[in-house]
């Protein structure tokens, strides 16, 4: 997969449209879950996108230190930051935020045990959010998400560890509740 | 991986983006491809900028009639482009003009 991914940013250097293709289709579900965990969806799917056209111009950045993936959620989660930080758009994010809350859960799991989980993991610090999404979510490892967000290796694992167990409390109080 | 984490995993998973969706890559294609014009664009509008004020500085300072006609020829060929690219042109002025504060993106 990683030998792929090293394959497809080449074919990009190259300013290949095929290879830019793909690795859109390859990486949009995992990123765009990743920035719909962070910010609200609206905002996402932009931040998601702008991610895309940085990947585009700046393959030829790509050292090959860190895995592709890593590189990728690294240029996702500054701009991810940027948009949090931009104060006008709060009100929309939040209104945003309430009407993803108000939708209902689609799949197994529960429309209760998901609000419960999602809001848990809204309440958690933005950095604590991002470690949890990257190695409980997306099965990144320790190592990739601490590329990937700029962290400390220590800080990482004890960002997911606090933050597993604040969505372990929520969901267990959610079963319990149910 | 302990079974509440595979659960937390599957939850936190619920609602993500489709694994295909050709409707979220065409809007990147999109956007680059209007990203790629408006640097093109400015280059442009630069680029005949530029021309205008060499063109002007030569006919200020060295008036001949040679030179003279060759800035009109010039002026007349920008003159031309702007026409014929009118609706771009338009856009972009539009665009300046409407320009919001905080600006919107798509």
């Amino acid at each position: 997969m990683e030998a792929d991914d090293v394959a497809l940013l080449a074919g990009i250097r190259d300013g290949s449209e095929h290879a830019f293709n793909r690795f859109i289709d390859r990486h949009q579900q995992s990123l765009r879950a990743f920035l719909r965990g962070l910010i609200a969806a609206a905002d996402a799917d932009d931040i998601a996108q702008e991610t895309f056209l940085a990947a585009w111009v700046q393959a030829g950045r790509y050292r090959g230190g860190a895995s592709v993936r890593s590189w990728l959620f690294a240029i996702a989660w500054r701009k991810a930051k940027d948009s949090h930080r931009r104060w006008f758009r709060q009100r929309q994010r939040e209104s945003q935020y309430r009407h993803e809350m108000s939708q209902p859960a689609d799949g197994a799991a529960g429309i209760d045990e998901r609000l419960a989980v999602r809001q848990a993991l809204h309440r958690l610090p933005m950095a604590q959010r991002a470690a949890v999404l990257l190695c409980l979510a997306e099965g990144l490892t320790h190592t990739e998400a601490a590329d990937a967000l700029g962290m400390p290796l220590g800080t990482v694992k004890s960002h997911v560890a606090r933050g597993r167990e604040n969505l372990r409390a929520a969901l267990g109080e959610e079963t319990n509740h149910g | 991986m302990a079974e509440i984490d595979q659960r937390l995993a599957a939850l936190l998973r619920a609602g993500a983006p489709p694994l295909h969706d050709p409707i979220f890559r065409l809007r990147v294609l999109e956007r680059r491809e209007r990203q790629r014009f408006q640097r093109r664009m400015a280059l442009a509008l630069v680029a005949g900028g530029a021309a205008i004020v060499v063109a002007w500085y030569g006919y200020a300072t060295r008036a001949d009639s040679a030179h003279r006609i060759g800035v009109l020829l010039l002026y007349m060929i920008m003159a031309a482009s702007a026409f014929m690219h009118a609706p771009v042109v338009a856009y972009f002025v539009r665009r300046f003009l409407d320009a919001p504060a905080h600006p919107q993106r798509s």
